[in-house]
């Protein structure tokens, strides 16, 4: 564990370093901490970019298949020249770019209940932002299991919707969405800057949780809708019945 | 009296029924349930799909919010005059 920040971090995060309650402190713990984002498209691929930037110490990405050119609205760690080769190259190459500090763990695999013990357990925080509902089931079972928070994002033509988890303490996932909803789709509507918009947000929770400070969205999730420019924060309970997190 | 329930759909909800806002009026103060009911068969069948599961029962993947709070799942709570209704169907990411 790193007790100090150097001179080039120091030079680097200037900026951040100046805000209140975050300090030198608060880039130390995001240096000391590992975070996994499954996937790292259009939603993970800005939640990527933005915590390499922000100088989170190791990113575990996990994201299968190659680049096709309908990714290129929104995914922006993925360029166009790297159609039709692994994504998880092209994520880890431009987050090294940024930020050649940073450490990339990255598989070539999207989470599954066979990996996922694995994953979460190499990481101190996760940001859900896979597309299967069975991808995030897995992740938030995981995640109640080893008490690791976890962060839950989603997005639907100008839509999104955030929320973060700490198991125990707040709802998990099945509290609030308990089986896979029979509307959802796997390919839908949506526009880069929605994806964007709300991973930046995961961001700053993630930011919030690993350095211990602000207000999280614990309990609370908000639902904003771009195309009227409208948020909504919204209460959400615990359900006592939850299958994952019911007997914590 | 006069019961008005003001709903917002939201993600596919939306999609299908093509506006993100739309009004209820009953004569009296109505449960949760029946307020959906209400609305699936104003906005139809895309809604009715969404909305009610084939017993005619809420979908159990939708998130109900009445006012700033979620309604807790399995409870039918009855919904005053004013009350504004808001259909989340869960979304992910991609
Ligand atoms: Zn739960």
């Amino acid at each position: 564990m790193r007790t100090e920040l150097t001179s080039e971090e120091r030079a680097v995060y200037e900026w951040q370093l100046w805000v209140d309650d975050f300090g030198e402190k608060g880039q130390l713990a995001l240096r000391n901490a590992s975070v996994l984002v499954s996937r790292c498209g259009g939603l993970g691929g800005p939640v990527a970019y933005e915590l390499a930037a922000a100088g989170v110490g190791k990113l575990i990405l996990a994201h299968e298949g190659n680049v096709e050119y309908s990714d290129l609205n929104r995914q922006l760690l993925m360029t166009q020249d790297w159609v039709g080769k692994p994504r998880i190259e092209s994520a880890k190459r431009r987050l090294q770019e940024l930020n050649p500090r940073l450490e990339v763990e990255a598989h070539n695999v999207n989470v599954n209940e066979e990996n996922a013990a694995e994953l979460v357990g190499a990481a101190d925080l996760i940001i859900d932002c896979a597309p299967m509902f069975e991808e995030r089931f897995a992740m938030n079972r995981q995640a109640v299991l080893q008490r690791k928070p976890i962060i839950e994002c989603a997005m639907y033509d100008l839509e999104a919707s955030i929320t973060t988890i700490i198991p125990g303490q707040t709802p998990c996932l099945a509290c609030v969405v308990p089986s896979v909803p029979p509307a959802w789709e796997r390919q839908f509507p949506v526009i880069g800057a929605v994806s964007g918009a709300v991973g930046c947000m995961a961001v700053m929770e993630a930011v919030k949780v690993l350095a211990g400070f602000g207000k999280p969205l614990l309990g609370r999730m908000i639902h904003f809708d771009l195309r009227s420019a409208s948020f909504s924060e919204f209460q959400i309970e615990r359900d006592s019945d939850c299958a994952v997190c019911g007997s914590l | 009296m006069l019961c008005k329930i003001h709903l917002v759909y939201t993600g596919q909800l939306r999609s299908a029924v093509g506006m993100s806002e739309d009004a209820l009026e009953f004569a009296q103060p109505v449960r949760l349930s029946e307020a959906l009911t209400a609305a699936a068969e104003k906005r139809g069948a895309a809604a009715r799909r969404i909305l009610l599961n084939e017993d005619g029962k809420i979908q159990r993947a939708l998130v109900l919010m009445v006012g700033g709070a979620q309604v807790p799942r399995g409870s039918d709570p009855v919904l005053e005059n004013g009350a504004q209704l808001t259909i989340m169907t869960p979304i992910s990411g991609g």
